[in-house]
């Protein structure tokens, strides 16, 4: 838990000018006013004194030693920091429960200043959000899905994939005789229909010949694509078995605290869903992704070549249809995270039925049951 | 009444000492004078934070989190939800509870009454 933020410029400014001289030991936000109402609040804490600052205006100076029984009070969904003055009790600042674990440290510092003695409470925990761009930590990591280092990430992806680059190489290579060939197929059928069929030349070898280059074609780009399919599940599975096989490992070397702090369901997700979801990632979206970059590069290249004009009214409606395609990307994700909670939901009530099914039979709830678990998913 | 714990059970409110002693307990606070009223609900409001979302700016999703920035009866605020069952939930009738991954409820009151801006962006969670 982060004890000392650096403030703003401003409460800075109003910090250096109320605490002259003093060395700041804590200083930690609050963001709630007395009254409830959102604020960006400063509370910043000396061996003597702490300061409250409010929306960049200073509240109160308050020496510590005065106050006794310094305490935050838990209420329903906030907290709220409070000492003894005289046998009055005083509220300096209220927190939801962002700053809630925060500021218990808070009251215990501030007690035992207030007793003379020196906090021994340090500001190592880590938070939960970047500092760099406040994006929450995904649950159980320490590391920002947004800020990480791409490098890294690609760096352990070739490592991941290093044992299958001959594998990968030739996929690649049939990629490219894949593309190749679906390509030459219309040439050959222009020919066909410009060269013979229009012009009703009756040259019947020629004719024979063009028709066997389609059927080869046709079946070669066939079987190439089998053998690339087959090739490209043997690198996919191969790899999520060597990924189930690193994560199990790490979930062996975790500790109990941080077990205990997981779902047992989540854990088997971890190895074998989201295992199962790269495998999928390599095996087809790969493939498919790399296809179609490499069909629309040659296409591109082949209809400039042949008619720029043609090849520019073609490729008009590609911004409009890229940005259709970027708006509606976001509905379907929406869609599809629905689809997958439904489904989630289902799977935990079904769990908790089945699990529970003795129970259900023996006090007879099996009609309640059953008209319960169709409304719920 | 600041020197006292305040528990709210359904109609029934339960009045307590700093050791959490139960002194007696209000039956219905309606049967006291308006100001004694008030002061029940200065006490009540200060202890039960629950802000109710009036306006929604923008829901941005990102990284199985969404990011909220909205206008609620205490001002505006920004927070962030679990993309899971349990941190937008369906109360009753059009009530909807938003729970952050803090563990902050946030209410909104009744989904139909937002403007429609605000409605689109939550359409799709309901």
């Amino acid at each position: 838990m982060k004890l000392l933020f650096d403030l703003p410029k401003k409460e800075q400014l109003l910090s250096e000018k109320e605490l002259v001289g003093e060395k700041v030991l804590y200083s930690v936000p609050y963001d709630l006013n007395i009254k409830g109402s959102y604020v960006n609040g400063w509370v910043v804490i000396t061996k003597d004194n702490f300061i409250v600052i409010e929306n960049e205006e200073f509240m109160q100076k308050v020496k510590i030693n005065t106050g006794i029984d310094y305490k935050l009070v838990n209420s329903v969904g906030n907290g709220m920091l409070q000492a003894e003055f005289n046998g009055i009790e005083k509220v300096f600042v209220k927190v939801s429960m962002e700053h809630l674990p925060r500021y218990t440290f808070i009251a215990k510092i501030l007690e035992l200043l207030s007793k003379g003695e020196i906090p021994r409470i340090v500001s190592d925990d880590a938070e939960n959000k970047c500092p760099k761009c406040g994006r929450v930590y995904t649950d159980g990591s320490r590391s920002c899905s947004k800020c990480t280092n791409k490098k890294a990430i690609y760096k352990r992806f070739v490592a991941l994939i290093k044992p299958y680059r001959k594998q990968i190489a030739i996929s690649l290579s049939l990629f490219g005789i894949i593309t190749g060939l679906s390509i030459v197929n219309p040439v050959i059928y222009r020919k066909l229909i410009d060269g013979y069929l229009i012009t009703k030349n009756a040259n019947g070898l020629a004719i024979f010949l063009l028709i066997l280059s389609i059927a080869v074609c046709d079946i070669t780009r066939t079987l190439v694509e089998i053998f690339k399919n087959r090739l490209m599940l043997k690198v996919g599975t191969g790899i999520a078995r060597n990924l189930r096989k690193t994560v199990f490992e790490k979930l062996q070397s975790l500790s109990i605290a941080y077990l205990d702090t997981r779902q047992i369901g989540d854990l088997m997700n971890r190895i074998t869903g989201d295992t199962n979801a790269i495998q999928q990632f390599i095996s087809n979206q790969i493939s498919m992704g790399i296809n179609q970059m490499i069909s629309l590069v040659v296409i591109a290249v082949i209809l400039f070549v042949m008619n720029w004009k043609m090849a520019l009214l073609i490729l008009l409606p590609v911004p409009l249809i890229s940005y259709l395609w970027k708006w509606m990307r976001r509905r379907f994700n929406k869609m599809y995270h629905n689809q997958w909670k439904i489904g989630d939901k289902a799977n935990s009530i079904l769990h908790d039925i089945l699990s529970g099914i003795r129970v259900v039979k023996l006090l007879e709830w099996r009609k309640k049951r059953l008209s319960v678990f169709p409304r719920q998913v | 009444l600041s020197d006292l714990f305040l528990i709210l059970i359904y109609n029934f409110i339960s009045i307590r000492d700093k050791e959490n002693n139960e002194i007696g307990i209000i039956e219905d606070i309606l049967t006291f004078p308006e100001n004694i009223i008030e002061l029940f609900n200065e006490e009540l409001n200060r202890r039960y934070f629950l802000p109710i979302i009036k306006n929604i700016y923008s829901v941005k999703e990102e990284y199985g989190y969404s990011y909220w920035n909205v206008l609620t009866d205490l001002g505006n605020k920004k927070f962030t939800i679990r993309r899971d069952n349990y941190s937008f939930i369906n109360v009753k009738d059009n009530r909807v509870m938003v729970i952050d991954v803090d563990g902050n409820r946030y209410e909104i009151s009744d989904y139909e009454k937002l403007d429609s801006k605000s409605y689109r962006l939550i359409e799709l969670m309901l």
